[in-house]
């Protein structure tokens, strides 16, 4: 058996728990004999969770214990909030491997269904839906993003002739200058290469939005408009978990499936096959072959961003 | 008839030959070489590949299985290029530039197979071994995961698409769709369209300077 | 003790004043208020109600703290010549402008939180019990220098007041080196700001060399012409005895900075147009318009003419000794600078996107109001901090404790050398 001694930190927690605690009681108390009419409305969080929430730590500070509650807090208000039960999962990073994308560029045919099965997925605010990929139409013979066009319609049939199209998400770099702008270390790159957010750390002041070369990371202006019946209910504490109200968000990989093993929502969606997924470090895998048979090409390379998503075509 | 025949015979001999003048594909195949490797067992084109699954294809054939009709004496095995009237007339084969018919890849005496160059029986649920015949730089994609879709994991069994879940072997070229929604600006803000997207390019620079440059020559 | 009299005395002296004192107090709290309760509704429905997307995520509030960075940097322009210099006249008004910065950093600090998606959490910038990416984020830095700039100008004529309060003469020697530290504190600050945006390199019209020098450029010109302006003002309405010598002085450095900052743009403009490329789509969006929308382009060139303007007339040394002309070429010079610094550095920095797409960004009336309300904020945070300041400069306001005979003698004394001071001036300076 192993001894802990409380680290000062753990014992600062403590403190501003029992704190906490001692003022929730008192506020309850307060607010219970302020409204004695029991209420018919759906049911929010609970104050005290409310009040913990507040005061939760970051991500990486909270201890195992800690990131369990904080786990069943947040079940707990989403099942206030959409009266579903969302589970809200933990998954770390698996051993060994680093996350790549490689998408086809002559296969995409701008069909966008990996935006539909990315906001299917990962418990967007719907309508109009917060997108992560952004699908640019470009002239043949010319790589100038400022000639893309990302809102070709939907009345007339992709591919147009004289056209092709480039998908852009988040490149998860290697180097993310989004990472190094944070002034709260709301966001950082795990073991596995996914640069992830802690929704609930994020304190929404854009310095990452303005630091990402790919325009990747999209904003909660509002607070999300998440129909329930749109609810994915297996979510992840760094992944498509309902946001909030003036935080930052972004592609995860869709942490919550590849961390079990299962391809990312747009892999799944791409009718054409262009999208090819896969465990860097494992030399048999499909994005080493094409890392090593295919000319690939990244976006922005001189930025030395270092992105792990590559775009080539054959 | 007779010289169909040749004609078919020929194919049979010099398949990759021919077929290379018209698949661009083949043609450009790494350094020149047209390169449609015929293997006496088809089966040997996976010997040395990662191992993969794909998803049985004979239960979903609507027709299946073909010798109901074709081996239990109904109707008689018929070589003849002609238009299908009675049966099949849905398919309009638009693969090979006409140098092909239904037993180019059909099986002529079981029809429950798939055949290949070197008549060799192929399963209907393993296309990729016969579109491979020609198309060998897309099945090496195909077998290494460059080409396809792996589906469901990216760990674990490889299960793949087969050629057939998205090409129609018939008509292998996909036909234009209309693509998803278009993204929309934030609530509360809207997109105005910007006229000036997309700038010319080179060569039509190139053309107008010259077509202006001829204009201004004359009188 | 005697810390709480000389804190409460001057809040007496700051809560004291005519009908026109009061009325100015009332239009402020007037539109405070309005920014408060727009605030509320802004924290109510996200920052959904401002004009700012995902393409263009920073706007009214961020322009509106750059311009007052500098703003806030500019009272170096007097520390300087008071403290290291001893130039009596700048330092009779030298905690005018100290004043100044500290309003200024103020307004700067609630620029940063409006602009704050979760404002709730700002707890989390902090090194404890937050979480502060120091160094490699330059916004902590920004948190870092401007509380550091507040405080060093509070702290300075907080020390000085008090010593004339208590009839003492403070330690010269410790204001010194507290003059000297925040001459580079000021210079910091905005150095820092202008980092946070050159830092970006996925952003090719923030991410230059010249975006530091400029900004000084800028800031010792907008700086110094809007304390012009409240000198002007202050010296008009009879709230305050400026000296014609600070004023000439400052109007100089606007003129000199004003045409380095020229210098600089012209620099700009050559790199950015002679060859052409993808890196320079943000500045012929914002000089020339791109893709059919051009809405900064009347901006931004008006806010050219209004600065060549300002330099045309401070130039001419008949028309800076004019103190209308100056006040217009003042005006001028903070409004150009307010338009160039603001909406014409920090949306043009957005557009086009990094994509490429060129998507516009107007203020909405609630980000006007709340911005109206941190101005307001700031203020009354300088009219409250004059208040007691004048008094306890001009002998009104001090100890009454103190040794009325040695209080008068030190006043006496004071006013003596100040006339010397005077003289000594005039003689330099026979047409002033």
């Amino acid at each position: 058996m192993k001894f802990f001694r409380q680290s000062p930190d753990q014992k600062r927690r403590a403190a501003l728990k029992t704190l906490g605690l001692g003022a929730a009681v008192g506020a309850g108390a307060l607010a219970s004999s302020a409204n004695p009419l029991p209420s018919i409305e759906v049911p929010s969080a609970s104050f005290e969770d409310n009040w913990h929430e507040f005061f939760q730590q970051h991500y990486q500070r909270m201890s195992p214990e800690e990131i369990t509650e904080a786990l069943a807090r947040l079940e707990r208000k989403y099942k206030a909030k959409y009266d579903v039960d969302v589970h809200v999962g933990n998954a770390p990073p698996l051993e060994g491997v680093v996350f790549g994308y490689a998408l086809n560029v002559s296969k995409c045919q701008g069909y966008r269904e990996c935006v539909k099965g990315c906001t299917t997925e990962n418990n967007q605010t719907k309508d109009p839906d917060l997108e992560y990929i952004r699908v640019l139409e470009m002239e043949k013979g010319s790589m100038n993003l400022e000639h893309g066009d990302p809102y070709y319609g939907e009345e007339e049939p992709v591919p147009k002739p004289g056209k092709f199209y480039l998908p852009i998400q988040c490149h998860h770099c290697e180097n993310p200058p989004c990472v190094k702008a944070c002034p709260v270390k709301a966001t950082w790159k795990e073991p596995d290469g996914i640069v992830v957010v802690d929704y609930n750390w994020c304190i929404g002041c854009r310095m990452c939005a303005n630091a990402c070369p790919y325009w990747a990371r999209k904003f909660n202006w509002h607070e999300p408009k998440l129909p329930v019946e749109a609810i994915n209910p297996q979510t992840h504490y760094l992944g498509n978990r309902p946001r909030f109200r003036g935080v930052m968000e972004k592609c995860t990989f869709c942490i919550q499936r590849t961390r079990e093993g299962k391809m990312p929502a747009c892999q799944e969606a791409c009718p054409t096959g262009a999208r090819v997924f896969g465990n860097l470090l494992d030399p048999h895998s499909e994005i080493r072959f094409v890392l090593e048979n295919k000319n690939v090409f990244r976006l922005k390379e001189e930025l030395n961003t270092e992105p792990k998503f590559w775009y080539y075509s054959d | 008839m007779k010289g169909r025949l040749f004609l078919l015979m020929l194919l049979m001999l010099f398949p990759s030959l021919l077929w290379a003048l018209e698949s661009s594909e083949i043609r450009n195949d790494g350094d020149g070489v047209v390169a449609a490797k015929q293997y006496d067992d088809p089966k040997e084109a996976v010997a040395r590949v990662p191992a993969f699954v794909t998803d049985l294809r004979t239960d979903k054939l609507v027709y299946y299985p073909c010798e109901n009709c074709h081996t239990k004496g109904l109707i008689a095995p018929n070589e003849k290029v002609r238009e299908l009237t009675d049966m099949h007339a849905e398919i309009q084969l638009q693969h090979g530039g006409g140098r092909f018919w239904c037993t180019t890849c059909h099986d002529l005496t079981d029809r429950n197979y798939l055949v290949s160059l070197k008549k060799q029986r192929i399963s209907l649920n393993d296309p990729y071994l016969l579109c491979g015949q020609c198309h060998s730089a897309r099945q090496k994609d195909y077998f290494m995961g460059a080409h396809g879709r792996r589906k469901a994991n990216w760990k674990g069994e490889k299960r793949l698409t087969n050629c057939t879940e998205c090409h129609n072997p018939h008509a292998p070229k996909t036909p234009p769709r209309i693509p998803r929604t278009k993204p929309v600006a934030r609530m509360g803000l809207s997109i105005v369209p910007t006229e000036e997207l997309g700038g010319e390019k080179v060569w039509e620079k190139y053309e107008e300077a010259k077509t202006s440059h001829s204009e201004s020559k004359k009188p | 003790m005697d810390l709480i009299r000389f804190v409460v005395d001057c809040l007496k002296t700051a809560l004291s004043g005519g009908r026109a004192y009061w009325i100015w107090i009332g239009t402020l709290l007037f539109f405070i208020s309005m920014g408060v309760f727009t605030y509320a509704n802004q924290t109510a429905n996200g920052l959904m109600v401002t004009g700012m997307s995902d393409q263009v995520s920073w706007g009214f509030y961020v322009s509106n703290f750059t311009f007052l960075v500098g703003v806030a940097a500019a009272a170096v322009m007097l520390v300087i010549p008071a403290y290291i210099f001893h130039n009596a006249e700048a330092k009779r008004v030298v905690l005018l402008g100290e004043g100044l910065a500290v309003a200024a950093s103020l307004m700067c600090m609630l620029f940063v939180a409006v602009d704050l998606g979760r404002p709730d959490r700002i707890w989390h910038l902090s090194p404890y019990p937050g979480m502060f990416n120091w160094p490699s984020s330059l916004l902590t830095w920004d948190v870092l220098v401007l509380n550091g700039y507040l405080a060093l100008n509070l702290l300075i004529p907080g020390y000085i007041l008090y010593h004339t309060y208590h009839g003492r003469e403070y330690n010269k020697n410790l204001v010194f080196a507290a003059a000297v530290l925040s001459m580079f504190w000021a210079i910091s600050i905005h150095t820092v700001t202008a980092f946070l945006f050159a830092s970006n390199s996925a952003r090719p019209f923030w991410s230059s060399a010249l975006v530091a020098p400029r900004f000084l450029a800028t800031a010792f010109c907008a700086g110094p012409a809007f304390i012009i302006m409240t000198f002007l003002i202050m010296h008009r309405i009879n709230a305050y005895k400026i000296g014609h010598k600070v004023i000439d002085m400052l109007a100089v450095i606007v003129a000199i900075a004003m045409q380095i900052n020229l210098i600089m743009l012209a620099a700009e403009l050559f790199v950015e147009f002679y060859a052409e490329g993808q890196h320079s789509a943000n500045a012929r969006y914002l000089f020339l318009g791109m893709g059919g929308k051009h809405s900064l382009v009347p901006w931004i060139w008006s806010a050219q003419a209004l600065n060549v303007g300002a330099v045309l007339i401070l130039m001419v040394e008949k028309f800076r000794k004019n103190y209308y002309l100056l006040f217009v070429a003042c005006a001028m010079a903070v409004v150009g600078i307010w338009i160039e610094k603001g909406m014409g550095f920090v949306i043009p920095g957005f557009i086009p996107t990094p994509l490429g797409e060129v998507f516009e960004y107007k203020p909405t009336l609630m980000e006007v109001k709340i911005s109206l309300g941190v101005l307001a904020i700031g203020a009354m945070v300088f009219t409250l901090m004059v208040k007691p300041l004048r008094a306890i400069q001009m002998g009104i306001l001090s100890n009454p404790a103190l040794d009325q005979r040695a209080a008068l003698e030190l006043a006496e004394a004071r006013e003596k050398a100040e006339m010397l001071a005077r003289i000594a001036s005039y003689e330099d300076n026979p047409e002033g």
